[in-house]
C-alpha cells in the first residue's frame, strides 16, 4: 500500500508543472498574458468573501468590484456553471442581485452609485442568457429603466442616479451598458442611445481626445471613454473616434499613474475595436507593462493610481485581467 | 538447498536450467480464504476421525486403532496438500543490457544551417566536429567557413560519427545502442555507431516535427529495455501529443531523456508569414478580409510590407513595423469583383540579405459567387451562442438574415405554416427554442421545406429544449441522430477543471465547410488547437446516412469518441446538427476568423443551389500534396464568361508559387472529355506551394492548390527551443547537454545493467509420488482393516 500511496504522491508532485495542451512553446507573449489573467483570477477567486463581494480599503464593498470581477471571468471564458470559477462567478452575481433595490440601482458601500451602477448593468448584461437564474432579467429591465429615467436633457449622466449634471466617466458607462442591455434582447429606446451619443460627441475637443465635460480639455480617463462609447455606438469611423484614437496612441503608458487602470479599461477596448496598426502598436507595450507589473500573488498594485488604491487590489486586478484577457475575443459586448 | 533440488529433480523430473545464483522457494498457489477453508475442513476430518477410531479402540485394540487413524489422517492431510496446491518457484536473476536510444530529428527544420547564428553555436559546434578542444579556443576562419555550410542534420550527424566512434563504443560498454529517426513519425535504423549509422541518417524532409510522439513510441517500443534516450534535435515541436506529456510518461517507465538542441539560439534572422486566413467562398461584390499572420526573428523594428497578390496584381498592401517574440496579424483585404475561382497569394516582402525566403508567402483560394443567401435564425433565449452567431448574421453582407429571439410568449410565429412563405429561405437555423413555439403544421412544414424544397436546417443545441423536447416531433425525424432513450443522460457536463476537445473525423477534414486552413495539414491543425468545451448532448446512435464531421476528442473519463457535428441529406436537403452551445469558443485568440468561417462556409454549403444555368470552372488535382517530380494529374473545365465552354483543342493554364511565376502548361483536350474539359500532367520541380490557375482573358477563373514537400508551419518555426527541451530533460530526470558536453554522458550513465527476475515455478502435487502416497495409505488402511476384521 505504501508503494502506491507514495507513487501517486509523485505521480501529483510531477503533474504540477505541465502546462495545458497548447503550442509547445512557452515564450509567446499572449501565452504569457493568459497565464497571467489565471493568476490574477486566481487573486479574484481566493479574495472573494463568502457573500460574492470584494472588499475596497476606500469605499468598503461595492457593486462596481463584483461586476469588473465578473467580467473578467467571462473574458476569459468562464461562464456560469462551466469551469473552474463557476461558483465564484454565481457568488459574485448573487451579490448584483442581492443589492438591485427596488428602483433598480443596483449599487453597494460608499463609491458614486452611478458608477457602480453602470458596470453592474453591464455585468447582468453579459450574464443574462448564460445562467439559469430567473430573476436576472427582471433586475436587467429594472436597471436599464434607471439609466433611461435619470438621463439628463444633455444626454448625460452623474454620480447620483437623479436626472442632474453630467460627465463624460458616468455617462460612458451608461451607455456602454444599455448597449450591451440590448445586445442581450432588452429593449432600450434608442432616443436614449442618440442623446447619449450627442453627449459624448459635444464632449470631443478639436485638437483629438474628450474632456470631462462639454468644453474641458482631453482628460487621461476621458478621452479613451469617450472614444470607446461611441464605437460602441456604431461610430467606428466618426472624425471624434479617429481623433481620440490618435490622441490615445500618442499618449505614454505610465503604470501605476493617476487614473491609470480606469484609464486603460478603456483604452484598451478601445484600440481592439479599432484593430489595425492602433492595436498592433499599443497593445505589446501595455501587455509587457502589465505583465512585468504582476505580483506575486497573482494580483496588480495600485502604485500611484489614488482611484485604484482606494477601490483595492481586487479593482486593479480585475482591470489588468480584462485588459490581458482581450485577445480571448469571449465579451459579447466588445464583438466588432 | 542443492540437494532439495536434487531430491526434487529425481523425484519431479523438474529440470530447468540453474544457476549458483539461483534461490528456491517453497510457495502455495492457492489464495488466503481458500486456504483457511482448506485448513478448516481438514481439522473437522481429522477431529472426525479421532472420534471414529476410539471408539474402534474398543473392538481392535489401541495398537491398532493408532496405526489406523494414522493411515487415515495421512490421507486426509494429502488430500489437504493437493488442494491447497503447493508449488516450487525457482527465482533467478539475470542481467540483461538496458538500451539507450538516440532519436534523430529529420524534420524539415533540420535543414536549416545557422549554427554559425552566434558565437556560442559556432564553438559549440566546434567541438562537436572535433575542429576545437574547449570553448576557450579561438575557431580557425577555415571551421567557420565549413560549420556555416553544416546543416543541423549534417551536424547531427558528425556527431553520431565523432572520435572515429569511440564515443559510441565508451557508451556501448554499458547499453545496447539503437538509432531511430523521426519527423512526423518513428523510423528505427539499422547498422551500429561505426557501421551504417551516419549513411542512415540523410534527407531532412520531414513535414512536421512530433516530437512527443516520437518519444512516446520509442518508450512503448522498448517496454522494459530502455532507460535511456538521445534527443539529437532543434525542438521545434509542432504536432502530435504535448512533448511534456511524453516526458511524463518516459519518467513513469524508468526512461531518462537527454537532449541536446541543435541550432542557434533564435535560429537565422527571418521573416515568417505564418498563415492567411480568409472565408473560402465569398459573393461578388463583397469586401473579402484576409487576415495575414506574420512573425519575425532578428528583423525586430524593421519595417517592410505585406502585399495581397493575384497573379501580377497588388490587390492591397499594408506596411507594418516588425516586432519579436510575437505573431502579428496585418489584416489585407480585396473587392472581389470577379466570379470565379481566385488564386491569391499573401506575401511578406522579404529583408534584403534574408536567406529563407521560403517562408515568406502563403497561397490561397478564394471562390466568389453571386448568389445572397436567405437565413432564419431562431433563438430561445439570448445565450452567448445567439449573440455572437447574430452579429456575424447582420454583419455578413451577403447574407439576408432574419433573427428572432423567441423567449417571451404571445410574440409572432417564428415558422409560418405554409411552405410558400419559405420559398426564398435557403437555411434555417433553430438554436435551444421550446418546441411550445411550434405548432405541429409549422414543424411539418420545416419537414417539407427540407425534404421537397431542399434548404439547409441547422439545429444548434442547449441545455433547455434542443433537441431532446423535440422528441416524438417532425423535428425528431430531420435529426442526424437518435436520441437517448427516455431516462438516460441526455447531455455531458465536463468536470469544472477538465474540458473535453472536439477533433475533426476524416470525413470532417474533407468537408468543404469544415476548412478553416486550406492547407489540410494546417486545417487540422487549427482544429486541434481550438479550446476546449464544457457541456454537450449525447446521443444513442448516428442515422443511418448520416457522417460525423467532429467528435470529441478521447480522453480519461471520456473515452468514446462523441460525435459532436453530424451532418445528414435529408430528402433534397441537408440538416446540420451541432452537439454543442459554445462554438463562441472558438474565437480564443482568433477573434470572428474561425467562428465567422466555419458558420458561413456552413451556412452556404447547406444552402440549395438555386441558379444551376450558372457555369463555374473549375481545376481538380490528382492529389493536394505530393513530393518532388511526382506526377500531379490536373483535370480542367473551363468556361468563357458568356458561359459557353472553351472551345479548341488546348488550353493554357498557369503555374506560380506566388512570388515566381512558371512558364505556362498545356492541357489537352481528349476525344473522351466532354465540352470544356482538359487534361495534363505535372511534376513539380521543388518543395513549395504551387496555385494551378484558370485565368485567360474571357473566361470564368478557376484555382487549386498543390503543397509539394513539408507542411508550412514546419519551415515557419525553425528555431530552436531550448526551453522545450530543458523541461523534457527535468520531467523525465534528465540533462540537457549542449553539443561540446556531450563527451560526459558516459560518466552519467550507472555502471550497473538493470536486472531482471525471471521465474519458473513447478505444482507439486501433480506427479506419481504424492499419487502412490495417497493410493499406499488408502490400499494399506483397506488391507489392515480387512485383515483385523474391522470390514
Amino acid at each position: 500500500m505504501n508503494r502506491y500511496f507514495l507513487a501517486a504522491l509523485f505521480a501529483l508532485a510531477l503533474a504540477g508543472p505541465v502546462p495545458a495542451q497548447s503550442g509547445f512553446r512557452t515564450s509567446d507573449p499572449l501565452e504569457s498574458a493568459l497565464r497571467a489573467v489565471d493568476r490574477g483570477l486566481d487573486y479574484l477567486y481566493t479574495t472573494q468573501t463568502d457573500d460574492g463581494g470584494w472588499v475596497s480599503p476606500g469605499y468598503g464593498k461595492t457593486t462596481a468590484v463584483p461586476a469588473l470581477a465578473a467580467l473578467a471571468f467571462m473574458a476569459r471564458g468562464h461562464v456560469p456553471g462551466q469551469g473552474p470559477y463557476a461558483d465564484c462567478l454565481e457568488r459574485a452575481t448573487a451579490y448584483l442581485l442581492a443589492n438591485a433595490a427596488d428602483n433598480g440601482l443596483i449599487a453597494s458601500g460608499t463609491a458614486p452609485p452611478m458608477y457602480q451602477h453602470g458596470l453592474a448593468t453591464l455585468a447582468l448584461a453579459e450574464l443574462y442568457g448564460m445562467t439559469r437564474r430567473p430573476d436576472i432579467r427582471q433586475r436587467l429591465e429594472a436597471a436599464v429603466g434607471l439609466i433611461v429615467r435619470t438621463q439628463n436633457d444633455a444626454g448625460g449622466w452623474r454620480y447620483q442616479p437623479v436626472k442632474a449634471d453630467a460627465d463624460m466617466s458616468v455617462t460612458v458607462m451608461q451607455i456602454v451598458a444599455l448597449k450591451a442591455a440590448m445586445n442581450a434582447g432588452i429593449k432600450v429606446p434608442q432616443s436614449s442611445i442618440a442623446l447619449g451619443v450627442k453627449y459624448v460627441k459635444a464632449s470631443a475637443c478639436k485638437k483629438g481626445g474628450f474632456g470631462y465635460t462639454p468644453g474641458a480639455g482631453p482628460g487621461i480617463g476621458a478621452s479613451p471613454a469617450g472614444t470607446l462609447a461611441l464605437q460602441m455606438c456604431g461610430e467606428y469611423d466618426a472624425p471624434e473616434v479617429l481623433a481620440g484614437l490618435e490622441y490615445q496612441a500618442k499618449q505614454p503608458i505610465q503604470y501605476g499613474g493617476s487614473m491609470f487602470f480606469y484609464a486603460t479599461y478603456y483604452a484598451a477596448q478601445g484600440m481592439n475595436q479599432a484593430g489595425g496598426i492602433y492595436w498592433l502598436d499599443w497593445m505589446p507595450k501595455m501587455r509587457a507593462i502589465l505583465l512585468s507589473k504582476q505580483a506575486a500573488d497573482g494580483s496588480w498594485p495600485a502604485e500611484n493610481d489614488s482611484s485604484a488604491k482606494s477601490a483595492g487590489l481586487p479593482f486593479s486586478t480585475a482591470i489588468a485581467s480584462l485588459v490581458l484577457a482581450i485577445d480571448c475575443h469571449y465579451l459579447p459586448i466588445y464583438q466588432r | 538447498m542443492h540437494l532439495v533440488w536434487q531430491t526434487f529433480r529425481q523425484w519431479f523430473g523438474w529440470a530447468p536450467d540453474m544457476t549458483p545464483d539461483a534461490t528456491l522457494q517453497f510457495e502455495w498457489a492457492t489464495d488466503r480464504l481458500s486456504l483457511i477453508m482448506i485448513v478448516g475442513v481438514c481439522l473437522l476430518l481429522i477431529t472426525l476421525a479421532v472420534n471414529l477410531y476410539l471408539k474402534t479402540a474398543g473392538l481392535t485394540g489401541r495398537g491398532h486403532a493408532r496405526i489406523l487413524l494414522s493411515l487415515r489422517l495421512a490421507q486426509v492431510i494429502l488430500l489437504a496438500l493437493i488442494l491447497a496446491n503447493p508449488l516450487l518457484a525457482l527465482r533467478e536473476d539475470k542481467d540483461i543490457r538496458s538500451r539507450l536510444m538516440v532519436l534523430v530529428d529529420r524534420s524539415a527544420s533540420m535543414k536549416e544551417k545557422d549554427l554559425a547564428g552566434t558565437t556560442e553555436t559556432l564553438k559549440q559546434t566546434a567541438i562537436g566536429i572535433g575542429r576545437i578542444q574547449q570553448v576557450s579556443n579561438a575557431v580557425p576562419e577555415s571551421t567557420v567557413a565549413e560549420i556555416k555550410t553544416l546543416s543541423r542534420l549534417e551536424f547531427a550527424r558528425r556527431l553520431v560519427a565523432r572520435d572515429d566512434g569511440r564515443f559510441w563504443r565508451r557508451l556501448g560498454v554499458r547499453r545496447d545502442l539503437r538509432l531511430a529517426a523521426f519527423a512526423s513519425g518513428l523510423e528505427p535504423l539499422s547498422g551500429s555507431p561505426t557501421n551504417g549509422w551516419e549513411q542512415t541518417l540523410t534527407n531532412a524532409s520531414g513535414e512536421a516535427t512530433f516530437l512527443g510522439s516520437a518519444l512516446r513510441e520509442a518508450v512503448n517500443q522498448n517496454q522494459g529495455t530502455l532507460t535511456e534516450i538521445l534527443l539529437l534535435t532543434d525542438g521545434a515541436a509542432n504536432g502530435g501529443i504535448d512533448p511534456l506529456q511524453a516526458a511524463l510518461e518516459a519518467r513513469a517507465a524508468g526512461v531518462r531523456i537527454f537532449p541536446v538542441t541543435l541550432g542557434a539560439p533564435s535560429g537565422n534572422p527571418d521573416t515568417i508569414l505564418l498563415s492567411a486566413a480568409a472565408n473560402l467562398l465569398a459573393n461578388k461584390g463583397d469586401q473579402v478580409e484576409v487576415i495575414v499572420e506574420i512573425s519575425t526573428r532578428g528583423y525586430s523594428g524593421q519595417t517592410t510590407t505585406v502585399e495581397l497578390r493575384l497573379g501580377d496584381r497588388v490587390l492591397d498592401r499594408k506596411p507594418v513595423t516588425l516586432q519579436a517574440d510575437t505573431h502579428q496579424r496585418v489584416a489585407l483585404s480585396f473587392r472581389a469583383d470577379r466570379v470565379g475561382g481566385l488564386g491569391l497569394a499573401a506575401v511578406l516582402v522579404p529583408q534584403p540579405n534574408e536567406a529563407n525566403r521560403d517562408n515568406n508567402t502563403h497561397l490561397f483560394t478564394v471562390r466568389v459567387v453571386e448568389d445572397k443567401y436567405d437565413v432564419l435564425y431562431v433563438d430561445g433565449y439570448p445565450r452567448w451562442e445567439y449573440r455572437f452567431l447574430k452579429n456575424l448574421l447582420m454583419r455578413d453582407t451577403s447574407l439576408r438574415s432574419r433573427i428572432v429571439l423567441q423567449n417571451e410568449p404571445n410574440q409572432p410565429d417564428p415558422l409560418p405554416d405554409h411552405l410558400k412563405a419559405l420559398e426564398k429561405t435557403d437555411v434555417i437555423v433553430l438554436g435551444d427554442i421550446s418546441p411550445r413555439f411550434f405548432s405541429r403544421p409549422q414543424l411539418d412544414v420545416l419537414e417539407q421545406f427540407v425534404a421537397k424544397q431542399g434548404g439547409g436546417l441547422i439545429l444548434i443545441a442547449g441545455e433547455d429544449f434542443m433537441p431532446t423536447a423535440f422528441r416524438d416531433s417532425p423535428m425528431e425525424t430531420l435529426l442526424p441522430v437518435v436520441l437517448p432513450a427516455p431516462g438516460q443522460p441526455s447531455a455531458y457536463r465536463a468536470r469544472k477543471d477538465e474540458p473535453f476537445f472536439m477533433e475533426l473525423t476524416p470525413e470532417g477534414s474533407s468537408h468543404a465547410a469544415m476548412r478553416l486552413m486550406e492547407d489540410p495539414l494546417a486545417n487540422l491543425q487549427a482544429w486541434a488547437r481550438m479550446p476546449g468545451h464544457y457541456w454537450c448532448r449525447t446521443l444513442d446512435r448516428m442515422k443511418p446516412g448520416a457522417s460525423a464531421l467532429a467528435v470529441r476528442s478521447a480522453q480519461p473519463g471520456t473515452p468514446d469518441r462523441l460525435p459532436l457535428i453530424v451532418h445528414m441529406r435529408y430528402g433534397k436537403g441537408q440538416v446540420l446538427y451541432v452537439a454543442l452551445d459554445s462554438t463562441w469558443r472558438w474565437r480564443h485568440l482568433w477573434g470572428e476568423t474561425h467562428f465567422d468561417r466555419f458558420w458561413g462556409q456552413m451556412i452556404r454549403n447547406l444552402a440549395p443551389e438555386r441558379d444551376e444555368g450558372r457555369r463555374q470552372s473549375q481545376i481538380r488535382l490528382s492529389r493536394a500534396t505530393c513530393a518532388v517530380g511526382d506526377p500531379v494529374e490536373i483535370n480542367a473545365l473551363a468556361y468563357e464568361t458568356d458561359n459557353r465552354p472553351v472551345q479548341g483543342d488546348a488550353l493554357t493554364i498557369s503555374l506560380s508559387t506566388g512570388e515566381t511565376n512558371l512558364p505556362p502548361l498545356l492541357l489537352q483536350r481528349g476525344f473522351t472529355l466532354g465540352a470544356g474539359e482538359f487534361k495534363g500532367r505535372w511534376s513539380p520541380p521543388r518543395d513549395g506551394s504551387y496555385l494551378v490557375r484558370i485565368d485567360g482573358p474571357g473566361l470564368i477563373p478557376a484555382a487549386a492548390l498543390l503543397r509539394v514537400g513539408p507542411l508550412r508551419s514546419e519551415l515557419n518555426e525553425t528555431a530552436p527551443d531550448p526551453l522545450l527541451l530543458k523541461q523534457i530533460a527535468d520531467l523525465s530526470g534528465g540533462t540537457v547537454f549542449d553539443p561540446a558536453g556531450l563527451a560526459k554522458l558516459p560518466d552519467l550513465l550507472p555502471n550497473t545493467r538493470r536486472v531482471t527476475e525471471q521465474q519458473s515455478r513447478q505444482t507439486m502435487w501433480d506427479n506419481w509420488v504424492l499419487f502412490c502416497l495417497l493410493a499406499g495409505a488408502n490400499l494399506a488402511e483397506l488391507f489392515l482393516r480387512k485383515r483385523w476384521g474391522l470390514l
